[in-house]
């Protein structure tokens, strides 16, 4: 299913207007990656699909008015979540796992395992197709 | 004038209601506020003054000395009497004391500890732990109802888990204790050795359970954690690994934006879904060919659809091999979309080897698809044509190198 997504996407970023940009296609590749991670069939239920996904589209949404909306980024400075008893590499985890703010650490770490699943098969994905294009 | 008169009432009214609200409490049958744990205790009609008045001590530390001197003699007679029963059952008092304070001044004013099972019965209702033998442990969870705080649910594990550390002093305690207590709906736990057994630690000690063994389950996914030691080394392993496959997307996806204009994928995606469950039938044959080669690529590739939540996952990955046969009829998809993955150009040389009918059939296939999908499936369609012969060896390569 994941393969599907991607592929799909994949096509969909080919057909549309080849843009010479190699950056705006690199974008847009990275996006497709990461949305068909998202919409697998394991990790649907997961809570970092749902914010990974959720992030993706603030970012398309953000994209269109780019010089005029001035982008406001409340980061929160104070660790709201963190307990004591939590290691100091907590934080960190919690900033790469999408998602990962609002969960308990419990939580954090099975998010993290099906999260390590998801990209090491897509980035499986990724090889297999370039190494078939490329042969 | 006025103003002391009204001080005087006031005083006296005061002083009246204290009185009258000490006398209310004083009320054998009025039910109290505090202690509710000790309202059984007006089932027996015995202890039932014992109750109040032990309630009331409890309740108004402003008593005066008189209800004090009423309240030792009553609470000495019950202590004398609490100890012989308490001398028989050994070493069971000191495990009293262990336990929580209602539940110690609960038994304190039973004479007879397990004389009374419906009494025992509403004081294990509100005890937070019981220590328990590991005989008892198996009547007790076909007893028990199903346990009202989630305490119980965590202590049954607990017990499971923890069976084979209990101390010999705690199991001879246990022992005495299942005698009066095996009708007790409860679950008992039998806790470690050294360790405290109310309830905070024990949901504590379960938390931590659950994230060891989570953390036992990333240590597995990620590659070359086992070795270390120490959780803080774990976690910047796991996050480096993290990090290190985003960055990988990355650069994968810059690659494929510089490949991606020389290869049409739109006739691809439409073929893909439109064949399938065919293709996965066929996929099967030649997969098993290429069973035993390559195992390491197909590994994450299988424990991914095999995994279908996190329960599973350690039995998923520990078991690998063995449930690979098991999980084939699932894996037939996936099987089928990875190979035609990376199949995509060569797809019409593995049809014609499979294929009953020939090499023209799947040719005639694609074609309709492609007029389907549009002008974009010319070039693929030429692309097909023009290297017959060349990808069918590569093809059978590919096949086994890939799968």
């Amino acid at each position: 299913m994941q393969a599907l997504h991607f592929l799909q996407a994949l096509a969909r970023i080919a057909r549309a207007a080849p843009k010479p940009a190699h950056s705006a296609r690199t974008r847009q590749i990275r996006h497709a990656a990461y949305a068909s991670m998202a919409h697998s069939s394991r990790s649907s239920r997961r809570t970092w699909s749902r914010a990974l996904l959720h992030r993706l589209r603030q970012r398309q949404q953000q994209r269109p008015g780019r010089l005029l909306t001035v982008r406001r980024r409340v980061r929160i400075v104070t660790p709201i979540t963190s307990r004591p008893e939590e290691p100091a590499r907590a934080e960190t985890l919690r900033q790469l796992v999408p998602g990962g703010r609002g969960m308990e650490y419990c939580n954090l770490l099975e998010e993290t395992a099906d999260y390590v699943q998801c990209l090491r098969a897509q980035v499986q994905l990724m090889q297999t197709l370039l190494d078939a294009f490329s042969s | 004038m006025w103003k002391w008169s009204s001080d005087g009432m006031y005083s006296s009214s005061s002083a009246n209601h204290i009185f009258c609200s000490s006398e209310f409490r004083f009320h054998p049958s009025v039910p109290s506020s505090h202690a509710h744990s000790q309202q059984k205790h007006n089932h027996k009609h015995k202890h039932k003054q014992v109750t109040v008045r032990t309630h009331s001590f409890l309740s108004s530390p402003l008593l005066s000395s008189p209800m004090e001197d009423e309240i030792q003699p009553l609470l000495n007679p019950t202590t004398a009497s609490a100890s012989p029963s308490v001398a028989t059952s050994g070493a069971s008092f000191t495990a009293l004391l262990g336990l929580p304070p209602n539940r110690a001044v609960e038994l304190l004013h039973e004479p007879t500890f397990p004389s009374d099972p419906a009494l025992v019965d509403r004081a294990a209702r509100f005890s937070v732990f019981a220590a328990a033998a590991a005989a008892s442990s198996a009547p007790s969870p076909e007893v028990s109802p199903p346990p009202p705080p989630p305490e119980t649910a965590k202590k049954r594990k607990d017990g499971g888990s923890s069976n084979g550390k209990a101390k010999v002093k705690k199991g001879k305690h246990a022992e005495e204790d299942t005698d009066g207590e095996n009708k007790l709906p409860y679950v008992h736990v039998r806790a470690r050795r050294g360790q405290a057994t109310d309830s905070h630690s024990l949901a504590e000690r379960a938390r931590r359970e659950k994230i060891n063994a989570r953390m036992k389950l990333l240590q597995e996914l990620v590659p070359g954690c086992s070795k270390i030691s120490g959780t803080a080394l774990v976690l910047d392993e796991i996050i480096n690994h993290v990090q290190y496959l985003q960055r990988q997307v990355e650069y994968l996806s810059m690659r494929l934006a510089a490949v991606n204009p020389r290869i049409d994928f739109s006739g691809l995606d439409t073929f893909l879904s439109a064949t399938t469950m065919e293709c996965g039938r066929l996929t099967i044959g030649n997969a098993k060919v290429g069973t035993e080669l390559d195992q390491q690529q197909q590994q994450p590739v299988w424990s991914e659809v095999g995994v279908s939540d996190s329960d599973q996952m350690n039995s998923t990955i520990n078991s690998k091999r063995p449930q690979i046969q098991l999980q084939q009829n699932q894996l037939q998809q996936f099987w089928h979309v990875d190979f035609l993955n990376t199949q995509n150009h060569l797809q019409p040389s593995v049809w014609e080897r499979d294929t009953v009918m020939g090499s023209t059939a799947p040719h005639v296939q694609r074609e309709e698809q492609h007029s389907l999908v549009g002008p974009g499936a010319v070039p693929l369609l030429a692309f097909d044509r023009v290297n017959p012969v060349a990808p069918p060896i590569q093809s059978n390569q590919q096949l086994k190198m890939e799968l």
